[in-house]
């Protein structure tokens, strides 16, 4: 019951927000409509570089702590970061043709991207390498605790790479005069609602991982005691 | 490309509903997740 409400919660807020986005914005002057995709592409990138720094601390958590609820954790934000990388590789060449007429360059905020979207999915690969039948997954947890932590080190590089090595990526956000008060104000809202998202599956990514676990833990003590038995 | 507000507006609505249709399956799939371990943790009682 309680997911379901934060689901439709989730929902109706993004609903909400994009009409604002579509309703209330007027077109940009020189890009016209295609100006939009921003409105969920840096949101999304957002809650990318979010899901991803929270997700490294808890595997540095873990690999100090041992814990198996920090590796849970860590789980769910890197799978929720990924998800979000994959949205913003997909919306910035939407953007992208119309606007320097190809899908894409070797930008440097590009190129750093890409590197940590390449991170997140051997991180995912990493885990279901080595998780096996019994649930547990301690090799996969170490290597990828450290594939986690190798990631988020290309956070601040994402980020400064527009001002490091001038690329053509625009950087209207690092600006203070970058966007007019009522396109901030859409943008605002948008992170908002794209952030109540990626918690939203995080949440849920988390007690799927958790519950599995839990499952196979359960199932394989069963089938040893139904073992001893026979 | 999509260069018109109608474009835009369908693009946006697919990716809503995209968005809306993955996590709600995400959704079903813990709830079923749920579900199965009461009952092994009934089974097992």
């Amino acid at each position: 019951m309680k997911y379901w409400f934060l689901y439709f919660v989730t929902f109706l807020s993004l609903l909400g927000s994009l009409l604002y986005v579509f309703l209330e914005l007027p077109p940009e002057i020189s890009q016209g409509y295609v100006q939009k995709i921003f409105f969920f592409h840096v949101p999304s990138a957002f809650a990318m570089y979010f899901a991803l720094i929270s997700g490294a601390i808890l595997s540095g958590i873990f690999l100090f702590e041992r814990k198996q609820i920090y590796d849970q954790l860590a789980r769910a934000c890197l799978y929720t970061a990924t998800f979000f990388s994959i949205l913003v590789i997909i919306s910035g060449p939407i953007w992208a043709k119309p606007i320097w007429g190809v899908y894409w360059t070797w930008d440097p905020r590009l190129t750093t991207t890409f590197v940590v979207f390449i991170l997140l999915v051997g991180y995912c690969f990493i885990r279901a390498l080595f998780q096996d039948r019994e649930g547990s997954n301690h090799r996969g947890s170490l290597i990828g605790s450290i594939v986690a932590l190798l990631a988020v080190l290309d956070v601040p590089l994402v980020h400064y790479s527009v001002k490091l090595w001038r690329g053509v990526h625009p950087s209207v956000i690092q600006k203070s005069d970058g966007l007019p008060e009522n396109y901030r104000m859409g943008l605002e809202l948008m992170v908002l609602s794209i952030l109540l998202l990626a918690g939203l599956t995080t949440v849920l990514f988390y007690k799927l991982i958790k519950i599995s676990e839990l499952k196979a833990d359960l199932l394989s003590r069963a089938l040893k005691s139904g073992g001893k038995n026979a | 490309m999509p260069d018109t507000y109608g474009s835009f507006v369908i693009g946006y609505s697919v990716l809503v509903l995209l968005l809306f249709a993955l996590t709600g399956m995400l959704l079903k799939k813990v709830l079923k997740l749920e579900k199965d371990l009461e009952a092994i943790k009934n089974s097992t009682k």
